[in-house]
């Protein structure tokens, strides 16, 4: 009876242990991991913030960090470590034993080129000197202390320079005998990094391929990853599902993420990230120079009805520029100053010169016929829009909303000749700087929103290095704009990834794709 | 013969530069451009940027930008991409011969479609090959491209499994392997044109087949199918060839959807990209491309009229 139980308890051991394994709780070697792309003209770097350029650079290129998948806060990477020993000054440290990849027109098949202080210092310069895309702010130097140490000084204190997505973090290590050997052009046609996978081939908008980095400082679990340029969003769902990709890493089309939740055969991984959308105004045109006006608009808005018929459980309702995800300067407390309020925003309006004068059921300002025009690109937002827009016209606002091709609503934006539109940005980090900022009229604020006192908040958080303190002020900043309604929060609309069963630990990219990290490591469980 | 090729080279010279003209001024007095878009970005380097605007002499008047385009030009220097930083010359041969490819077989399975459905419809007039052949066309000519290019990919590359859904494989290419992909987008773009030539080809070989020496030719014994083939298609194929010709100048333009949609690299998309962004270089090296193309396909078809009817003689 003894030996009976026994066998089979042994026995149910093994067919456990085998089945744990079979459902893929060992990584397993090999495979090519096939992600679409929407476009992939050119690998040159800085050139342009594409997602697909940049998420297939960040897998041949090493950084110094990346940002944790969980609070998005700065872990190391190349670098070891990295000290702030006085407002103005970065010290890090990398790694020893790095090694840029070998097998290519720079460095040949067996050549142990280590990655020093020196090659991050030229990639810092040559980002600084090329970069069109990103910017690292205002540093004044940077030099090898040693071997292994960069230190790297600004001129004003630069928190963002790790915190954000879109500074260092995006600056990738390139060796200077590349580029000299090569040229830039030539160097986009054969990147050369130190990241987990190298180039192995090119073929501009049909299909970049890259290799195991044999080399890597961490396992690397798959043979290939072929990024497969798929322009259009349908075409990219329907290679999913007959097994040509593997990975949609961005899903466009909020409804396609509820179709294939239902599907047993993938993953719908749910990004930390997300976008920032409200409406912004031109602050400087008549009648929306008057936060009065603008105040009175918003108490128009149902908002929560509108943004949950669009985007329902695909994002959440925003009442500033920060959410929740973003570890500094998240306010819910701003949720005081919105209200759905119909009758004192019309009390309001009419106080300030609205009235329907002709009789044609929708307020004219000053005698004359007014009229919103919301301009917007297209995407998600224009149904959540539209909603908005005939929310005003139930209440007498002659409001519509205009969808345009992007460089004429960036023109538009830009020359000021736009005066309701929708906003858009990364959800907090630069995004509130960039869209708020008095310095950046003339680019991202197209609110011509000048602030003298939101300005020295948000310059004053530049220059904040603990996130409590940079909190603080940018709680602060958000307050004075918001009570100002410069713009009107809408959501945040969560970004999505898709992935075939088999792909295991894939993360969404945030501040570009990581396929092989402290935090993941991608494999396939065929 | 060489006179006229001569000055029909001679001429397309001044259409090419009027072309440049119309569309660089079009687009720089279009709302938007490249230089705006980058500074929408929010994470831009401003100053960069502004750097960049000066490099590439876009701070300077349109018609003074436009000289200096021509300048290069003329030296075959067709400027470089300001969304990409690349030469224009460069990324479009890396694009037209998938368009050539795809415009070609395309046009391949149309006339395989078109000729012997037209040829049919005709010598079977009013019967059920006929009102078929009409059918056939009117469907063609009438789906939407990008409708007849998705049904395509989800009966035979999703549910079947049988073709690929893409156009163009990336790598191991064979000559085979090429072929099998290009299948569908060959058959998508393929489908309007053989629409309108089908038609074409029944009106003009009815016509033909009425004429005075499709009678004798039969009164003499000729076979019913050597009259078709022997006789009256040779004569009925003039207005198929010129309207084949204009076909193809506009299937390379015209492919954008059908490239975006089997996600085949091809100049339509450059194009469309180009236009999007507002990459003035770009959009004037594609247009000028297609229209050399278009001109050059013209002029084939002009020297083939003299091979396929010898009274067509030019000085």
């Amino acid at each position: 009876m003894f030996r009976k139980t026994f066998a089979a308890i042994v026995l149910t051991a093994l067919l456990l242990g085998g089945a744990t394994a079979a459902f893929g709780a060992t990584p397993r070697s090999g495979g090519t991991l096939k992600v679409a792309a929407s476009s992939l003209q050119s690998l040159q770097l800085y050139k342009t913030a594409a997602n697909d350029i940049t998420d297939s650079q960040s897998v041949i290129f090493d950084t110094l960090f990346i940002l944790s998948k969980d609070d998005f806060k700065p872990i190391p990477s190349l670098a070891e470590k990295w000290t702030n020993p006085d407002p103005l000054t970065w010290v890090f440290s990398i790694k020893k034993g790095v090694l840029f990849h070998d097998d290519n027109p720079v460095f040949p098949k067996g050549t142990r080129r280590e990655v020093t202080a020196d090659d991050v210092v030229y990639s810092i310069e040559f980002m600084q000197k090329t970069s069109t895309a990103y910017t690292l702010g205002p540093i004044t130097g940077v030099k090898a202390l040693d071997r292994y140490t960069v230190e790297i000084t600004t001129k004003t204190p630069q928190p963002f320079l790790v915190n954000d997505p879109n500074r260092l973090c995006r600056m990738c290590i390139i060796p200077k005998e590349a580029i000299d050997k090569l040229g830039e052009d030539g160097f986009a046609k054969h990147p050369i990094g130190s990241g987990p996978y190298k180039f192995k081939s090119f073929s501009p908008d049909s299909g970049l391929l890259l290799v195991k980095n044999a080399f890597y400082r961490l396992p690397v679990y798959l043979d290939a990853v072929e990024f497969v340029v798929i322009p259009d969003p349908l075409a990219q769902s329907i290679a999913l599902q007959s097994g040509e990709i593997d990975v949609i890493k961005h899903l466009f089309n909020l409804e396609m993420a509820d179709s294939f939740e239902k599907n047993a055969k993938f993953n719908v991984v749910k990004s930390g990230g997300g976008s920032y959308r409200g409406l912004g105004f031109n602050t400087t045109v008549a009648p929306y120079n008057n936060p009065a006006v603008r105040k009175a608009l918003s108490m128009l808005l149902d908002i929560d009805t509108a943004y949950k018929a669009i985007i329902g459980d695909h994002g959440e309702r925003a009442y500033g520029q920060v959410p929740p995800w973003v570890p500094f300067g998240y306010d819910p407390s701003l949720k005081d100053l919105w209200s759905y309020d119909p009758a004192q925003g019309l009390k309001i309006l009419a106080a300030n010169g609205f009235k329907d004068q002709d009789g044609d059921g929708f307020l004219d300002l000053n005698g004359k016929p007014f009229k919103i025009e919301i301009k917007t690109l297209a995407g998600s937002q224009v149904k959540a829009l539209t909603i908005l827009a005939t929310q005003l016209r139930e209440k007498g606002i002659n409001a519509s909303v205009l969808t345009q091709d992007t460089a004429v609503w960036a023109d538009d934006l830009l020359k000021g000749n736009t005066t309701v539109f929708f906003d858009y940005s990364f959800a907090g980090t630069t995004g509130f700087h960039s869209l708020f900022h008095g310095s950046m009229i003339g680019a991202a604020n197209t609110h011509f929103y000048n602030n003298p006192e939101v300005n020295k908040l948000l310059d004053e958080a530049l220059t904040k290095v603990k996130f409590d303190e940079l909190s603080s002020l940018w709680k602060k900043a958000q307050r004075l704009v918001f009570k100002d309604t410069v713009g009107i929060p809408l959501y945040f609309e969560y970004s999505y990834a898709v992935a075939s069963k088999k792909v295991v630990d894939f993360v969404p990219p945030w501040g570009g794709l990581t396929l092989v990290s402290s935090e993941n490591n991608v494999w396939l469980n065929k | 013969m060489g006179k006229y090729l001569a000055r029909r080279i001679l001429t397309t010279i001044p259409v090419l530069v009027g072309i440049s003209f119309i569309v660089f001024a079009l687009v720089s007095f279009a709302p938007g451009d490249s230089i705006s878009l980058m500074l929408s970005n929010e994470t831009v380097n401003v100053e960069n940027v502004a750097k960049l605007k000066a490099e590439l002499g876009l701070d300077r008047p349109w018609y003074v930008q436009y000289v200096s385009y021509m300048g290069k030009l003329v030296k075959g220097d067709m400027g470089r991409s300001v969304q990409f930083n690349r030469p224009v010359a460069e990324m479009i041969g890396e694009k037209i011969g998938n368009t050539f490819k795809l415009t070609i077989f395309s046009c391949f399975v149309s006339l395989c479609i078109a000729i012997p459905l037209g040829v049919l419809a005709a010598a079977r007039r009013r019967s059920i090959f006929d009102y078929s052949a009409t059918a056939i066309a009117l469907v063609g000519v009438s789906m939407p491209s990008f409708y007849l290019g998705l049904l395509l990919i989800l009966f035979f590359g999703l549910r079947l499994g049988w073709l690929p859904i893409r156009g163009l494989p990336t790598y191991d290419s064979t000559f085979l392997k090429q072929i099998r992909y290009l299948i569908l987008p060959s058959i998508t773009l393929g489908s309007s044109m053989a629409g309108i030539l089908t038609r074409l080809t029944r009106a003009t070989m009815i016509e033909a087949l009425g004429q005075d020496f499709a009678r004798t030719a039969r009164a003499k014994g000729q076979s019913e199918m050597g009259v078709l083939f022997k006789h009256a298609f040779p004569n009925a194929f003039l207005p198929i060839l010129t309207t084949f010709g204009m076909q193809f100048g506009s299937l390379l333009g015209g492919a954008v959807i059908i490239e975006t949609i089997f996600s085949l690299p091809g100049l339509g998309m450059l194009a469309m990209n180009a236009v999007k962004f507002r990459d003035l270089p770009l959009i004037q090296g594609t247009v000028l491309v297609f229209a050399v193309c278009f001109v050059a396909v013209m002029l084939i078809v002009d020297i083939l009229y003299v091979f396929i009817d010898p009274r067509i003689r030019y000085d």
